[in-house]
């Protein structure tokens, strides 16, 4: 249990508002080169902000001690591998294409997650990415991430 | 493993681009991508899908264009793709003057004009300077009176925002005319045609083929016409040279290439694209829709392309609108 | 003009006319489903296609498309809360708690009817009321949108949930976002870190899907559930019929169909504030608004017909004026054009026939859309829930990368999509509401550029804001819906010691 529980609500509250300040005052420094009508909107937002978060702070320093200390987390590994993978997707697309990072997530996350019936999860893959190519592609003219499999197609050719 | 089949594919491309005529005879044997630097649906969009599929006829041989939009940035995007690409004959892009020489000339884009091998211009719609139906001024002199009387006083609308080429155009109206004038930017062709209407700005520029219809009903009035002739679609409304300024603007789009293109690669589109507009069933579509055609061939497309970036230099060193 | 309607029937039922609306709708229910492919882009791809063709084939389809384009979006927005437009976050406030409940097939009615009631009513208004609507939108102008945002930006206080300070927060956190990008008055690059990416701002769809699709998949992640729904959530005989309670949803209806008509001619106004706006109205007036958020379908009725009612009403200044009030209705003007027929009063008089066959088609693809979209459709795509939610998460996942990716063909989006998404679920689960930073950023820039457009052109006279008898009359609806909730409030307040 003490491996999944990650940090505490309240901890992550706290952390939450604490960022909000930051970028709070990342405005307010990034608009001092701006001309002051460009200037006035954002500050204005970011001082309100601010003001916000700590409300939400000093709130949880209070009285959140009863109810912030249960775990953030369901599941904080899970979270984690899911995080991971998604970013591996998303940068697989930038080198490989979509087609074979997609087939690979639409498999593979339901496989380490624990669904492991493959006779479900690959011809769902395949049908899914076949209508996608389909209707964007054919159909749309939408272009998909330059495709590696698309340069093995072409040399093939 | 990949790197060396890619430098063996470049040595045959190589070997063929050597034989060009070869090439040439080939080409195109995959989907042309036609870049649009804005999103689905605007007006270079719509113009590049109409003509697309014309001169997929006129290339022959089964050719495709595919229009993918490369939207963001003002257009800058876009044409960043369009100047990087391959000179293969495989990537093509509109671009629209003056936008992109703004852009080089304010020295913010990472292309210069000399990075793009010009095909053909398709369209060019002059500026024009409208007022609303109810409004006191009936020429440019009265706008300017006016002006002088109150400086800062009359707002114009344009479609754009700061550094659009309507902009550009009210910084050079002001200095020929000597006026100070007010820039209201709407950001779209909708809202300000729906401000000068309903009379909550004073003037507004569009292009000429934006005001036609609302002109010839008496909704708005067609001041001045950015044109060194009167327009054949609306003989009446008179030039700001006829008024005495010397204010000479529009839009044009036109097809571009990479530079480094083979020569009889770009005949090919150009003649292309001479072909679909001269097509019948093309001609008939764009003369209902009043779509100020003037095609210019590669020669003179670049010449126009070049006497506009200079222009634009002259402006900016007086007035830089940035 | 009964003449013209007369004259225009026989070609608007002709065979090939009627299978062009239909076609159309199919398209239009597919493209509006998936995230990041709009009706605009669909109409873009079918004007070249349509050269030399009968123009009320083409109307046809781009009624069809329009129509059921604007109501695709409700789709994935019940079942999985994956947003395809702005205009379908109300949408998903209510359909998708409906969902969870297992009222997935009714709250998909709801949005259907309700949809099909928006887009015919408005269509009718198309049909009766063109002229003096127009001259409706004529009124306004910079300082009028400038309130009609403040207007919108006060229908936040429907959708800021039981904390009060988080709900503050999230619309800052839009306001702050929609300021992104380059300013429009004076040219500022503001936020942009230099990237040619960020100098429009943040792409509305990707932030839409990063907020709203990707936390249900983290949280599907860490809890690893491995059933799907019940096909006996599914059903649709089992559960209510919106038709049978046709009196209990009118009033929403014709309400929400009033605002999103009124929307609709507006140019300058984003077209998903007739969902917001209708949903705040009949949240407001509704005998139990707490309700409202936690699967009330009226909360869906709401939205989706004052969405659907925004549709026809945007052709009204296209076609009278020239002057689209809608990114859709620009298109369609496209399509007009190529066929010859230039907007503008003489419209009218010049091309009676299909002018009036158009108008007519939007009121017919509105009727159509029960068909196609209520029957066959929904019952597809409804079966999609019946799949373990461990798989179809992934699969949601494919179809929001590539719509967001097909936005701008750039692969920038993707990376945004993947930080929005892990901040929208930390927000989540700390109980920021996520639908306060869509109208903060859909309506912030409206805003902050009609109030600086204003101020320009009255040469910093502030006076101008409140120079109209438009401007005075919404900046006291403004104020009404400020103050709505807080009497209400009040009177609680007041009533439960008197009971005690």
């Amino acid at each position: 249990m003490a491996v999944t529980a990650g940090p505490s609500r309240r901890i992550v509250e706290i952390v939450f508002a604490a960022a909000l300040i930051a970028v709070a005052g990342a405005v307010f420094v990034l608009s001092a080169d701006y001309p002051a009508e460009s200037a006035a909107f954002p500050r204005v937002l970011a001082a309100l902000l601010a003001l916000c978060a700590v409300v939400v702070t000093v709130r949880q320093l209070r009285h959140g001690a009863e109810a912030g200390g249960q775990p953030f987390f369901a599941h904080l590994p899970r979270f984690l591998l899911a995080v991971v993978i998604l970013v591996a997707y998303v940068a697989a697309i930038g080198v490989a294409g979509y087609l074979l990072p997609s087939f690979a997530l639409a498999v593979g996350l339901p496989f380490v997650l624990g669904y492991r019936r493959l006779a479900l999860t690959v011809p769902l893959a395949l049908g899914t990415l076949a209508a996608i190519v389909l209707i964007f592609n054919v159909v749309l003219e939408r272009p998909l991430p330059p495709d590696v499999l698309m340069h093995l197609w072409e040399t093939v050719r | 493993m990949k790197r060396v089949f890619r430098a063996g594919l470049m040595g045959v491309a190589a070997a063929v681009a050597l034989s060009g005529s070869a090439l040439a005879a080939d080409y195109p044997t995959k989907p042309i991508e036609m870049i649009v630097a804005f999103a689905p649906g605007g007006g270079t969009d719509v113009a590049a899908r109409s003509i697309a599929s014309f001169m997929e006829k006129h290339l022959g041989g089964g050719a495709r264009i595919a229009v993918i939009n490369k939207p963001g940035a003002g257009g800058e995007i876009g044409w960043t793709a369009v100047a990087q690409a391959k000179p293969d004959g495989y990537t093509i892009g509109f671009i629209n003057v003056p936008a992109i020489n703004a852009l080089v000339v304010e020295g913010k884009a990472k292309f210069k004009m000399d990075d793009f091998q010009p095909i053909a211009n398709l369209v060019y719609d002059p500026g024009v300077l409208v007022v609303g139906k109810n409004s006191p001024y009936q020429s440019v002199k009265d706008l300017v009176e006016a002006a002088k009387a109150k400086p800062g006083s009359i707002a114009i609308g344009t479609s754009g925002a700061v550094g659009s080429s309507e902009h550009i155009t009210i910084l050079n109206f002001e200095r020929l005319a000597d006026v100070k004038l007010t820039h209201a930017p709407f950001g779209g062709t909708a809202p300000v045609r729906q401000a000068v209407l309903g009379g909550h700005i004073p003037a507004a520029t569009m292009n000429l083929s934006e005001a036609l219809q609302l002109s010839r009903e008496g909704e708005i009035r067609v001041i001045g016409v950015m044109s060194e002739e009167r327009s054949d679609y609306l003989k009446d409304a008179p030039t700001f040279r006829e008024q005495g300024y010397d204010v000479v603007a529009g839009s044009s789009r036109g097809i571009a290439a990479p530079k480094g293109m083979p020569a009889d690669i770009v005949a090919q589109l150009e003649a292309a694209v001479d072909k679909a507009l001269n097509d019948p069933e093309y001609l008939e579509a764009a003369k209902k829709a009043e779509i100020p055609l003037h095609y210019l061939a590669s020669g003179d497309y670049k010449a126009f392309l070049d006497k506009s970036t200079a222009d634009l230099e002259a402006t900016w060193k007086v007035s830089p609108w940035r | 003009m009964i003449d013209a309607l007369v004259h225009a029937l026989p070609h608007v039922f002709a065979p090939a006319n009627l299978l062009a609306v239909v076609i159309g709708s199919i398209a239009g229910l597919v493209v509006g489903a998936l995230p990041g492919l709009t009706v605009t882009t669909g109409i873009a791809i079918l004007i070249p296609i349509t050269f030399g063709l009968d123009p009320l084939f083409a109307l046809g389809m781009m009624a069809g498309m329009y129509n059921a384009g604007s109501y695709g979006g409700a789709i994935p927005a019940i079942l999985m809360r994956v947003p395809g437009t702005p205009a379908s976050v109300a949408t998903i406030l209510d359909g998708y708690e409906m969902t969870k409940r297992g009222e997935a097939a009714y709250a998909l009615q709801v949005a259907v009817v309700s949809g099909v009631i928006g887009s015919a009513l408005s269509a009718i208004a198309l049909i009766l009321f063109a002229p003096p609507l127009v001259k409706v939108s004529l009124l306004f102008g910079p300082a009028e949108y400038f309130w009609l945002a403040m207007l919108g930006l006060a229908t936040i206080s429907a959708l800021l949930g039981d904390d009060l300070v988080k709900g503050v927060t999230a619309s800052l956190i839009g306001l702050l976002i929609g300021t992104v990008g380059q300013d429009l008055t004076s040219g500022t690059e503001r936020f942009t870190f230099g990237s040619l990416e960020l100098m429009d701002g943040f792409s509305i769809v990707v932030l839409l899907t990063g907020l709203f699709a990707l936390p249900p998949v983290f949280q599907m992640a860490e809890e690893s559930i491995k059933e799907g729904m019940s096909a006996a959530a599914l059903k649709f005989r089992k559960q209510r019929s919106v038709l049978r309670e046709w009196r209990y949803f009118l009033p929403v209806w014709l309400r929400s169909s009033a605002i999103g008509v009124f929307i609709g001619i507006m140019p300058g106004a984003a077209g998903s504030m007739s969902s917001f706006l209708a949903y705040n109205d009949a949240k407001r007036v509704a005998r139990s608004p707490e309700t409202f958020g936690q699967g009330n379908p009226e909360g869906v009725a709401a939205s989706e017909a004052g969405n659907g009612a925004d549709n026809a009403a945007a052709l009204i200044p296209a076609l009278s004026l020239g002057i689209p009030g809608s990114g859709v209705a620009a298109i369609i003007l496209g399509g007009l054009l190529v066929h010859g027929l230039r907007p503008g009063p003489q419209l009218f008089r010049d091309h009676p026939d299909v002018v009036y066959g158009f108008m007519l088609q939007m009121l017919l693809s509105a009727f159509l859309l029960l068909v196609v979209g209520g029957l066959a459709a929904t019952r597809i795509f409804g079966q999609v829930l019946r799949l373990p939610r461990v798989v179809l998460a992934p699969l949601i996942i494919l179809f929001v990368a590539i719509g967001v990716y097909a936005v701008n063909n750039a692969m920038f989006d993707l990376y945004i999509l993947v930080g929005v998404g892990l901040v929208a679920y930390v927000m989540e689960k700390l109980g920021y509401p996520q639908a306060p930073v869509v109208l903060g950023l859909i309506l912030g820039p409206m805003a902050e550029s009609q109030l600086r457009l204003s101020l320009t052109i009255s040469q910093g006279n502030p006076a101008v804001l409140v120079s109209s008898w438009v401007s005075i009359i919404i900046a006291l609806l403004t104020a009404l819906v400020l103050v709505t909730p807080l009497y209400r409030a009040w009177r609680e307040r007041q009533r439960k010691p008197a009971a005690a």
